[in-house]
């Protein structure tokens, strides 16, 4: 199977991953902005795909939920985040984000990736994976809970992004932001909860 | 001293560290980028059609012998739906085995996400060179294909990748050149005989097609009868053609008025990017003119992307005329050649005389096969006997070389060179198109015409070869693949494969010259790439290769 659609889906988010690696290997401010304003550039090309998403079917684009509310999130998220980085830049969250400068395509990658992944998948490498899975220990109960549902649910959207919403909502009360880290993936959880309660509703307008 | 060491090392770091970003950022660029930018563009909805499109009760799809018969009725996007639906098996097989053609031609995946993503850039306006009805089959084909369950959705939305099919002859010329492809050498041939070269002077034209995008363009060919509802101002004929699952085009076929139309690869200086799709302007002549001057006037109207040989033959000439010319369609540029003496050839490279200054057209006939293949046309077809569709067929099915010379078999220089997905001999003043069921146009032949099948015209008979085929041929080219691999990577196997082709195909020139490249002793080396060279070689670069092999090991002598 030639997965060149999934990708091109994914570009933006790889872009932003590939811009954290750049910016990690020359560790220069204006690094990253070599792939993140393409990565910008070609979330809002993906409004294409939008228009044809009545051509899409099959599984792995449904899971990819190439969606007008997803569509229009990653057209506006990406350039939003920045700009609250650069508005911001005295805040210590901000600050902390702006010291290193990987630390922005990595915030933004993630971003792109809760605009096309699925929740189910988004729900399991939140509580599953890397160093999270200690930080936010508190919340993996409501995470594990989130995921099963989702994962049943997973065919209406609606539902699953409800769910997802409520999930991401009381993880961002349940994490202690003991740390600058921490901080960032409270303002992350709090993204994917508007984002969440968003894509629920917005099927529905 | 230390101190100077430790800058250097600092400069040293700081130049692998801006080069690394500048790798990352470069990469990103060419693999991510550049192809999501082709996709996105090349991307498009499904045109609105004005109606829910149905299948016509007379469409249908039936085998006859070996071959599929499918026959489309009705208006221009209920065909397209009927032909979707129906063929949407055929179409899956296809699309598999273009997706692994393509996977062999470009192995390394990001590669082939580029070059698609560049095909699908260039391909963004497509559909404004065509014409609404036409546009409306392709969605039609695209709805019928979703409602059969599109197995490929994820290489992109149906209408466009379907859309994109249509132009893929004309993307293939193209890219022909492109480093990153080592696209295999086209190897069409085609015969016109009228009047006093045919048994009853009738106008027969034979064609071989060659295509070799995978098997199931030759096993699941399919003769398709188009009886066309009235649609706007043009005159609309049946027509039947020879093609593949879910095109709503033409390579080969002959309408009701009694016109042929088959293409033919060609090359020229004069390269387009964008343009007609060339396949969906010949269905589109077959389907409204009736004379050779009709069709040459409409193809030459709209701009083409590819350079191309039509073959256009008339079964009923009006009188002082040629019964078939040779339309030479270049971008912005094409020359019509006359029949000559109730005669017409036709290769991959353009005749006309204004073509001379062609550089492009200098190099297909230099290095191609194409004036070996047109050499040995011209040989059997000149014969004092007159022509039948069984002579045709059997001038089709040569395998020798220019005055008989034995090259095997499987060897490209050939008119056949096992290669073909369909031969089609046509009686075209009598309407009627034999088809050879596979392989390679050594099957049995069978009778259709525009209302389809005619079980009651005898069928030609298989080729003779149809059993060396069967016992030898049809892994050769497996086979030959697989030395070629081992020859390459020095493998102690690689002599005994060669020499097993030798002995299997001892007039194919190839294995000669592999065996020659992992034998150590020098005078058996140049005795084999004499052998080789004796076995006329297919294309110059390979003639060229050889003899400067040879000089090597005579001059190291």
């Amino acid at each position: 199977m030639a997965w060149h659609l999934p990708l091109v889906l994914l570009t933006p988010t790889l872009l932003c991953l590939l811009a954290a690696l750049a910016a990690a290997a020359w560790a220069r401010r204006g690094v990253p902005w070599f792939l993140l304003l393409p990565a910008w550039a070609l979330s809002a090309l993906n409004h294409g795909l939008w228009t044809a998403r009545a051509e899409f079917a099959g599984p792995v684009l449904q899971w990819c939920r190439v969606d007008d509310p997803g569509i229009a999130l990653s057209i506006v998220v990406l350039p939003l985040s920045a700009l609250v980085v650069w508005r911001w830049r005295a805040d210590p969250e901000v600050a902390a984000l702006r010291a290193v400068p990987r630390r922005l395509p990595l915030l933004q990658a993630a971003l792109a990736a809760t605009c096309f992944l699925p929740l189910p998948t988004l729900l399991w490498l939140l509580t599953g994976a890397g160093p999270w899975r200690w930080r936010i220990a508190g919340a993996r109960w409501w995470f594990a809970g989130g995921f099963v549902v989702a994962t049943l649910t997973w065919r209406w959207p609606g539902a699953v992004d409800a769910v997802g919403a409520v999930v991401l909502g009381a993880a961002v009360l349940a994490v202690r932001p003991f740390s600058r880290t921490q901080r960032c993936v409270r303002w992350l959880l709090a993204f994917g909860a508007v984002l969440a309660a968003w894509r629920a509703v917005a099927p529905w307008w | 001293m230390s101190a100077g060491r430790g800058r250097l090392a600092a400069h040293l770091l700081l130049a692998l560290r801006v080069f690394t970003a500048a790798t990352i950022v470069a990469i990103g660029w060419l693999f991510l980028v550049v192809p999501a930018v082709g996709f996105l563009r090349g991307s498009r909805p499904r045109p609105e059609l004005p109606a829910e499109p149905r299948q016509d009760p007379e469409s249908r799809l039936e085998r006859h012998g070996d071959i599929w018969h499918c026959h489309l009725a009705g208006l221009a996007r209920d065909r397209g739906y009927a032909c979707g639906v129906l063929t949407a098996p055929m179409m899956a097989r296809h699309e598999g085995e273009l997706f692994a053609t393509l996977q062999d031609l470009v192995p390394w995946f990001p590669f082939r996400h580029l070059l698609l993503g560049v095909v699908n850039l260039g391909n963004r306006d497509l559909e404004t060179h065509l014409w609404p009805d036409e546009l409306q089959a392709i969605a039609g084909i695209a709805r019928g294909y979703q409602a059969a369950g599109d197995p490929n959705a994820a290489v992109g939305p149906a209408f466009g990748r379907i859309l994109g099919y249509h132009a893929l002859h004309d993307v293939s010329q193209y890219l022909v050149d492109n480093p990153l492809v080592v696209a295999p050498q086209v190897g069409c041939s085609a015969v016109v005989v009228a009047g006093r070269r045919t048994v009853d002077g009738h106008v027969l034209v034979g064609r071989l097609f060659d295509f070799e995008g995978g098997r199931s363009f030759d096993f699941d060919k399919i003769v398709y009868t188009v009886a066309p509802a009235a649609e706007g101002e043009l005159p609309r004929f049946c027509y039947l053609h020879v093609a593949w699952g879910g095109i709503h085009g033409a390579v080969t076929g002959c309408n009701e008025a009694g016109l042929w139309l088959s293409v033919n690869a060609a090359a020229s200086d004069h390269i387009a990017f964008r343009g007609r799709p060339l396949v969906v302007a010949v269905a589109r002549a077959l389907e409204t003119c009736r004379t050779i001057d009709e069709a040459v006037a409409q193809l030459t109207a709209a701009p083409v992307f590819v350079s191309e040989s039509i073959v256009i033959a008339t079964g009923r000439p009006a009188p002082g005329q040629p019964a078939a010319v040779c339309l030479e369609l270049a971008p912005g540029h094409h020359h019509v050649r006359d029949a000559r003496d109730d005669l017409l050839t036709v290769t991959n490279h353009f005749a006309h005389a204004d073509w001379q200054q062609d550089q492009a057209n200098r190099l297909r006939q230099q290095d191609g096969t194409t004036c070996a293949r047109l050499a040995r046309l011209q040989e059997l077809v000149e014969r004092p006997e007159p022509h039948s569709v069984a002579s045709l067929a059997e001038v089709l099915r040569d395998r020798r070389g220019v005055g008989g010379v034995d090259l095997g078999f499987g060897h490209r220089s050939a008119i056949n060179g096992w290669i073909g997905a369909h031969l089609v001999v046509a009686d075209v003043t009598a309407g009627v198109l034999w088809v050879a069921e596979p392989e390679h146009g050594l099957g049995r032949m069978l009778a259709f015409d525009v209302h389809g099948p005619r079980p009651d015209l005898a069928a030609v008979p298989a080729a003779a070869d149809a059993a060396l085929f069967a016992s030898t041929g049809r892994t050769w080219s497996e086979r030959l693949s697989a030395a070629r691999r081992l020859v390459q990577r020095r493998a102690p196997e690689a002599a005994i494969r060669c020499q097993e082709l030798i002995d299997c195909n001892p007039g194919h020139y190839e294995p000669y010259a592999l065996l020659a490249l992992v034998t150590s002793e020098r005078e058996r080396a140049i005795e084999l790439l004499r052998r080789a060279f004796a076995c006329q070689p297919a294309y110059g670069a390979e003639r060229r290769e050889i003899e400067a092999r040879l000089a090597a090991l005579i001059g190291g002598r």
